[in-house]
């Protein structure tokens, strides 16, 4: 028996035990029987162990370059490091469907091993909601998509086998698929406890207790796979961004916005016993948009460089379960309509719950808008016989507004009380964030005015050009000065619970109190760092529009100027390997007459796709900016060369940013034992 | 055997074969020992799991009568009570208690005044009494009826204890 034999067996015995399980898990919660239900949960193994079994020979397959199966030999080549060749698995359609199945079934096994005891009569609901979503995808592998489909005849395949993209042989696209994956799969855990707890009545927040760290898991891969997509598009398309809205990076993007809504608004439910509605609607949604990205990235109803390509059956098969999960999700939230209602009601707008609620509509009116511009092209195109192209300035437009009332929120939110807050202490909370806050906007509006002086010469700027600058760049000003709001809101934030800490017990020295405040509230203080990092990457991007951006043609020995530096070309270099032909500029980077460094931007022709050149960046990077060069063409016989040059401010701050942000989120998903000493 | 030991039985086991796979294909067949080999191994130890998980599922629905009545009679406890309405009240008592030290904390740090922290507080108190009262006979019911009478006994004596 050949390998496309066993792993198209073992993807039928994967159906088939799917479907037992479904059918055992509803008997088992129809009749109360612990027989059937424990027979389901081994079942939710078994399907995990099988899918793992499953993916471990296609892996077999791709290493032992397996040509006979027709995926291998469309993703891989035998030339290709052995790395790769592991990548490959969820590098094209088929595979990367195998690879949801592998980590769904294994998120299942284990959410249902940590909880079977705790929710046991929502346990078989959660089996069957989880097997029946598995069922759907182990069913695309298994009628549409066999990833072990064997070629009928075996021609001598494996000389002109096709081999991964070369684009995507990058290390941050090794991670940044996967992450995205593990954000996608595991928002279904959470739907699926939320509809168990409708569907049993159990409508208080203890089912939001078992599945607020799969929603922080799944919002910090998701976070860290937009991230990398960002960073491999900065460094490998070579057009100076990081982040285009392109339709594959919204279907990542729009998801992470209701997740977050669910996060903070989850809080308020456990707090106040509000919201209940909402908060099953937001896991529904936010399970819903994981779908719709899959479709999005899947079916080709999106033009993406991204995407896998165009695939009508996909899209057709898509679109039904889309329309099944969320006829059928909202109808059971209809049917327990009553039960879900609030059992407090809202007492002041000043107060925190508010401006959780705030934050929630702002998070869900950006995730709709990102999603209907992001369709209304495909829309346009069927309705209208025209495809209307939305442009990133489209999405700038709007989304920058309300990125900075997000962050704002982010700065008044932590100084609000529960329930409501006094005159007195809104005085007293505000105060230093509103100084710090001033403070900084005055200071980059008093740089602003330094840097156009230094752009006329030395000349005073008049009021008229100063007050154009500051209207050209009113929202990165109010994003500076709301960071420094943000910061101050924080830091006093944590000074503040560290006095109180210390109050407590004065024997603390300030680290304990500070290490004390962060493991004894791992959930409020995480959150912060969690803030903190958003406001850097928010200083990051504020950065980008002070970017300066230059196209020019230059041959060896010419230099241009660029912002402070001076781009000298120093010549061109000819090299092979035995994977590509490469052709590598090295550019000399001076200020103030001394060269600081050398780039080397470079043209890359693989053997396997000669036509499909790939672009490769070469960066100064320090902590204020980056000097950032791409070569577009180039002509070996005159030496001309056409460069994209940039600079682009603070942009190295979007990545710290993240890992604080990922720092932030280790501490959030650690928490369980002290919640009760919570604060 | 306990489900802790058998999981190990089964690592050791999964262990042993791929060993044994690697070994009688190197030393048998004379195959190199290179990634494939491995991957091969690996997909065997997988699927040894995979074949005990589906045995799993036999096992419980095979499993003894008097066994599947004794765990159905403690899910049907679990179940069969209006453990919807005592949930409620268990998340409602957490939920309350948090809110006072949430109270306590935000009101150490400034963020209310002395005014609010009192008329606030005392409304949570007031609650957490109310839902720790009708959460009470509940809780007492979900002892063990031994242990319920040891404790109605200990009562008693230390209630007579007092009144002589």
């Amino acid at each position: 028996m050949n390998v496309a034999t066993l792993g198209t067996i073992s993807l039928l015995v994967l159906f088939a035990l799917c479907l037992a399980s479904i059918a055992l898990a509803m008997l088992g919660a129809h009749r109360k029987s612990a027989r059937l239900v424990e027979a389901s949960v081994q079942a939710t193994y078994a399907v995990a162990a099988l899918a793992a079994f499953a993916s471990s020979l296609i892996i077999y397959a791709f290493l032992a370059d397996d040509f006979s199966i027709q995926y291998v030999h469309h993703t891989s080549d035998s030339a290709m490091p052995l790395f790769y060749k592991v990548t490959a698995f969820w590098g094209g359609l088929d595979g990367s469907l195998l690879f949801w199945v592998l980590l769904l079934s294994v998120f299942s096994a284990l959410a249902v091993r940590a909880n079977r005891r705790r929710h046991a009569e929502m346990i078989p609901h959660v089996v069957w909601l989880l097997a029946l979503i598995n069922l759907f995808f182990i069913g695309l592998l298994v009628f549409v998509k066999n990833p072990f489909e064997p070629f009928i005849l075996t021609p001598d395949i494996g000389s002109n086998s096709r081999g991964l993209n070369p684009l995507l042989q990058n290390a941050y696209m090794v991670i940044h698929p996967p992450s995205l994956y593990l954000g996608y799969v595991s928002l279904a855990v959470p739907y699926a406890f939320g509809m168990a707890a409708v569907i049993t009545g159990q409508v208080d927040s203890a089912w939001q207790q078992s599945v607020r760290r799969w929603t922080l898991f799944s919002w910090t891969f998701l976070t860290l796979g937009l991230i990398l997509g960002g960073l491999w598009a900065y460094e490998e398309l070579g057009w100076g961004g990081y982040w285009a809205w392109d339709p594959v990076e919204n279907a990542g993007l729009i998801p992470w916005f209701t997740a977050t809504a669910f996060l903070h608004s989850m809080m308020i439910q456990e707090r106040r016993g509000m919201l209940k509605r909402w908060n099953v609607s937001l896991v529904i949604l936010s399970f819903w948009l994981s779908i719709v990205g899959t479709f999005l990235t899947r079916s080709g109803v999106v033009q993406s460089v991204h995407a896998f390509g165009k695939d009508p059956q996909l899209a057709w098969i898509f679109g039904i379960f889309l329309i099944v999960i969320l006829v059928g999700s909202f109808g059971v939230v209809a049917w327990r309509w009553n039960l879900l209602r609030s059992r407090a009601e809202l007492e002041s707008p000043l107060s925190r719950e508010f401006a959780f609620m705030l934050n929630n509509w702002v998070l869900l009116a950006m995730a709709f808008f990102v999603l209907g511009s992001t369709i209304w092209p495909t829309f346009s195109e069927w309705f209208l016989d025209e495809r209307i192209t939305i442009r990133e300035s489209h999405f700038n437009h709007y989304m920058v507004p309300g990125g900075i009332a997000l962050l704002l929120l982010m700065g008044v939110g932590p100084l609000l009380a529960w329930r409501r807050t006094s005159t007195e202490s809104l005085q007293r909370q505000f105060l230093i964030p509103l100084i710090i806050g001033s403070i900084t906007t005055v200071v980059v509006m008093a740089l602003q005015w330094v840097w156009l002086k230094g752009e006329l010469g030395g000349e005073v700027p008049s009021a008229k050009q100063l007050g154009a600058a500051y209207r050209a760049h009113v929202w990165a000003l109010s994003a500076f000065g709301l960071c420094g709001f943000t910061i101050a809101t924080i830091v006093q934030e944590f000074a503040r619970g560290i006095a109180v800490a210390k109050h407590n017990n004065p024997k603390l020295s300030l680290l304990d109190a500070g290490i004390r405040l962060l493991v004894r509230a791992r959930r409020r203080y995480g959150g912060y760092i969690i803030h903190l990092g958003v406001v850097l990457m928010f200083f990051g991007i504020a950065g980008k529009s002070y970017g300066i951006e230059r196209k020019v043609v230059v041959k060896p020995g010419d230099t241009v100027a660029l912002g402070d530096y001076e781009i000298e070309h120093l010549g061109l270099r000819a090299t092979e390997d035995w994977q590509k032909e490469m052709i590598t500029a090295e550019l000399g980077v001076l200020r103030d007459g001394q060269l600081v460094d050398v780039l080397t931007p470079a043209r890359w022709w693989y053997f396997q796709l000669p036509d499909q050149p790939t672009t490769e960046v070469s960066r100064y990077m320090t902590v204020g900016e980056d000097v950032y060069a791409s070569m577009q063409t180039v002509d070996l016989t005159t030496g001309s060369t056409q460069l994209r040059l940039f600079i682009n401010p603070l942009v190295n701050w979007v990545w710290i940013g993240t890992i604080v942000m990922l720092f932030g989120s280790a501490i959030c998903i650690g928490t369980r034992r002290k919640q009760g000493a919570e604060q | 055997m306990t489900a802790s030991r058998s999981f190990w039985v089964l690592v050791a086991l999964s262990f042993a074969v791929a060993t044994a796979v690697l070994l009688g294909l190197s030393f048998g067949v004379g195959v190199s020992l290179d990634a494939p080999t491995f991957a091969l191994a690996a997909a065997c130890v997988v699927m040894i799991w995979a074949l005990r998980a589906m045995w799993g599922v036999v096992v419980a629905l095979s499993r003894p009568a008097v066994e599947t009545l004794i765990v159905e009679a403690e899910m049907a406890g679990a179940l069969g009570r209006d453990s919807v309405g005592v949930a409620e009240l268990r998340e409602e008592k957490r939920r309350v208690l948090r809110a006072i030290k949430e109270l306590e904390f935000d009101h150490a740090m400034g963020k209310l005044s002395d005014q609010d922290f009192k008329q606030i507080g005392d409304r949570y108190r007031l609650r957490a009494i109310e839902v720790i009262r009708e959460l009470e006979p509940s809780e007492g019911a979900e002892l063990h009826p031994l242990l319920a009478e040891h404790l109605a006994a200990l009562r008693s004596a230390t209630g007579k204890a007092a009144a002589s």
